[in-house]
Parts: C-alpha cells; structure tokens; sequence
C-alpha cells in the first residue's frame, strides 16, 4: 500500500511538472503542487472512479467557462496533505495555508473539501458569503474519494448560484480550447504566414522578370 | 515602386514579429513588480537587520527553519554557493532567511547551522518572536503550520529584489545558483 501510495504521489508530481507547473512550488503538500497547473486535485489515498473524476473535472472546468474561477482540491485523509497532516480536518485552514502557497500563481477561489466539511479562499479577499454558502451543505463524512467528490460538486454547484452563474454542459469541455489571447497571437501567426508567403512570391516574380 | 514599399511593409512587419526585447528569466517574474514588504529581524548574534538596510543592492529573501530535513538545506545550500559567485558578489547580493520556527529557531540553533553549513556573511540568518516572524510571513504569503516533532510545513520560496525594494522573481525549492547568477545578468543588463 505504501509503494502504491508513493507511485501515485510521485505521478502526480510528475504530471504538474510535465505540464508546465511555473518554477516556483511549494512545499510538501501535494496539492499545492498540482494546482499551479490543473484544476481539480483529487484523493491519492482513495481514488476517485474515473468517471466521477472526469465529471468533476468538466464541471469545475465548464464553471470557469461560465465566469466561476475556481481550483479545487478533494483531501480525503492525512495522507493527501503531504507535509501538512496536521492540517486534516481543519479545512478552512488548509484552505487559507494552500491560498497563501498559490497566492502569487493564482488569484481566484480556492475550494477544500474533506470529509468534515469545506474550505475556501480567494486570494486574500473576504470570503464571508462564500462560506455562509458553504456551511449549509452537509459535509461528506466519508473518506471515500467518490463521495467527497460528489460533495465538491454539490458545493461548486452551490457557490455557482450564489453568483447567479449557470454552469453550461457545453462550456465543460472547454479545457484544450484556446483563449482570446491565444486566438489573437494564432491570428497574427497566420497573417505573417500570408504576407510572407506573398512577399516571397513577389519577390520570386520580380527576380523571374529580371 | 508599389512593390517596394509591400516589400519595406513585410520588413517592417516581420521586425515588429520578432523585435521587442523581452528580458526572460528562470525564476518566475512578478508583474507588475510589489514593494517587499518591510522588516526588521535579528541574526543570532542579536544584531537588527533590515529589509529597508539593503536598498540599493539585489535581496534574496526566503523561509527556513534549521531542523528541517526536506528542502530547507538544499535551498540554503544553494543559495550559500549563489553568494559565493562573482555576479552576485558585482550585485551586492544578500540573503535575508526569515525563520518559520520561533519555537525551535534558538540563537544557539542558528549559530551552529550556519557554522555547520559554511554560511557565508551575506547570509543573514533571521529569528524572533511568533508574534515579530507572523507578520513577516504573512506579508510574503507564506504559509507556515507548525506540526508535531518539530516539523513546520511551510511554503518554499525565494524573493528577489531589486536595489528598489521591489520583488522580480519569485524561485521555488529546486532555486540553483547558475538560475540566480543568469537572472542577475540580465536585471543588471548584462546578459
């Protein structure tokens, strides 16, 4: 079990490293780690099925679409906290602890859920209503990786109506879509590529008639 | 003559392309650049020392604890061996390590890791009180939890900043003096 555990940690470290995680990572705690780069981290101490965690990933990703920035990170046991255990069961100030460690990387809402109930932060904003929210769903009382993320769902569900958002089923597979930004820099790709494939051909036509 | 002047407006777009000087870094730039927060901490000599003293020079800043068995050594190790360079040394580099440990940081403690490690001087190892370290901490969001059999689960960090007070780059636990020494070179336009 313990090789099993540390396989998985390290592919998860492995995974926010070959997908581009900024240089700057914080210290121990796992999630800390993989969610400079990724949406959702999910229990390595109880795994979450595959198809709960996609769905969870779309919603989280189809939320952001619809304006709700938001990172999630499912903590099932002590385990996930990595170099912070202290910190399990106390989810706001996970909450507060990882917002600090992603202060600089990213500036929007950051949700915990454990199996005693929810956490967020919002890069050093009053988070107050959000956890009004929040603390009138049930927590998951379960260490079970499906059923916290089942939890998760109903509390970005929940922090979705309290900003009047509708989250959109189409908007969820919006993850390899590119930005406006990107789309601009695409398009300027493309217009060099034109007026330099005109430019040779003139320049070809002009030594030609020479 | 028309052709000639689509030719110059080719020229003239492919150097906009790729023309604009944009300085690249190892360490993950801060933009725009904040005012580091200020402090005054003590070395384990009880001598004050100040973030405000190091105007004028480049400042590392970071977190530690000294009974830290994961990456606090490598971090002060490799930020020993970054002092210990010619670009650093040009820049007037110093390193100002905050402690996350007011319980376990002692005077006595401090003296014998930099003893032990070879610190160089321009390494200022920097303690105090819960309530004189927090709000240090807190200003460099740096998140600290202290744990059980001493072991404080903090965030890894290094700050560098300029001869203004500003933070430029932020580093993680993996910082190497080549990545400090290259980022010098090119805020003090030597690269």
């Amino acid at each position: 079990m313990a090789d099993s555990r540390l396989i998985a940690l390290v592919a998860v470290l492995a995974a926010a490293v070959a997908i581009g995680a900024p240089a700057a990572l914080a210290d121990g705690d796992p999630a800390s780690d993989y969610l400079l780069s990724e949406p959702i981290f999910l229990p390595i101490d109880h795994p979450v099925s595959p198809s709960q965690a996609s769905a969870f990933q779309k919603l989280v990703l189809g939320a952001e679409k619809s304006g709700l920035q938001i990172k999630v990170a499912v903590i099932s046991s002590k385990y996930d906290l990595g170099s912070v255990p202290i910190l399990f069961g106390t989810p706001q100030r996970y909450a507060d602890f990882l917002g600090q460690e992603l202060f600089y990387y990213y500036k929007h809402l950051i949700l915990i859920v454990m199996p005693n109930g929810y956490g967020i932060y919002d890069n050093g904003k009053s988070t107050v209503e959000e956890r009004a929210v929040l603390a009138k769903l049930p927590p998951a009382k379960s260490d079970n990786g499906d059923v916290l993320t089942a939890a998760g769902t109903r509390a970005v569900e929940a922090l979705a109506k309290r900003y009047g958002i509708t989250i959109s089923a189409s908007a969820s597979s919006s993850k390899g879509s590119s930005t406006n930004s990107e789309r601009i820099e695409i398009a300027l790709a493309a217009l060099v590529v034109v007026v330099l494939t005109l430019g040779v051909g003139l320049v070809r036509r002009r030594w030609r008639s020479r | 003559m028309r052709r000639g002047v689509l030719l110059l407006a080719l020229v003239a777009l492919c150097a906009g392309c790729g023309g604009s000087k944009k300085q690249t870094f190892v360490g993950d730039a801060l933009i725009p650049p904040p005012v580091a927060p200020g402090f005054t901490l003590h070395d384990d000599a009880g001598r004050a020392v100040s973030l405000a003293s190091q105007r004028g020079h480049y400042v590392i800043v970071t977190f530690l604890y000294t009974h830290c068995q994961d990456v606090c050594p490598i971090i002060a190790g490799n930020l020993n061996r970054a002092l210990k360079t010619p670009t650093a040394q040009a820049a007037g580099l110093t390193v100002l390590a905050v402690s996350v440990d007011p319980k376990g940081d002692t005077a006595a403690a401090v003296r014998t890791y930099v003893k032990e490690r070879g610190l160089v001087p321009k390494f200022h190892y920097l303690i105090g009180t819960h309530a004189q370290l927090a709000p240090v901490w807190a200003g460099f969001h740096i998140g600290v939890e202290a744990g059980v059999n001493g072991v404080v689960g903090h965030s890894s960090a290094e700050f560098l900043i300029d001869p203004t007070g500003h933070e430029r780059l932020l580093y993680g636990k993996g910082v190497e003096p080549a990545s400090i020494v290259s980022d010098l070179k090119t805020l003090m336009g030597k690269s």
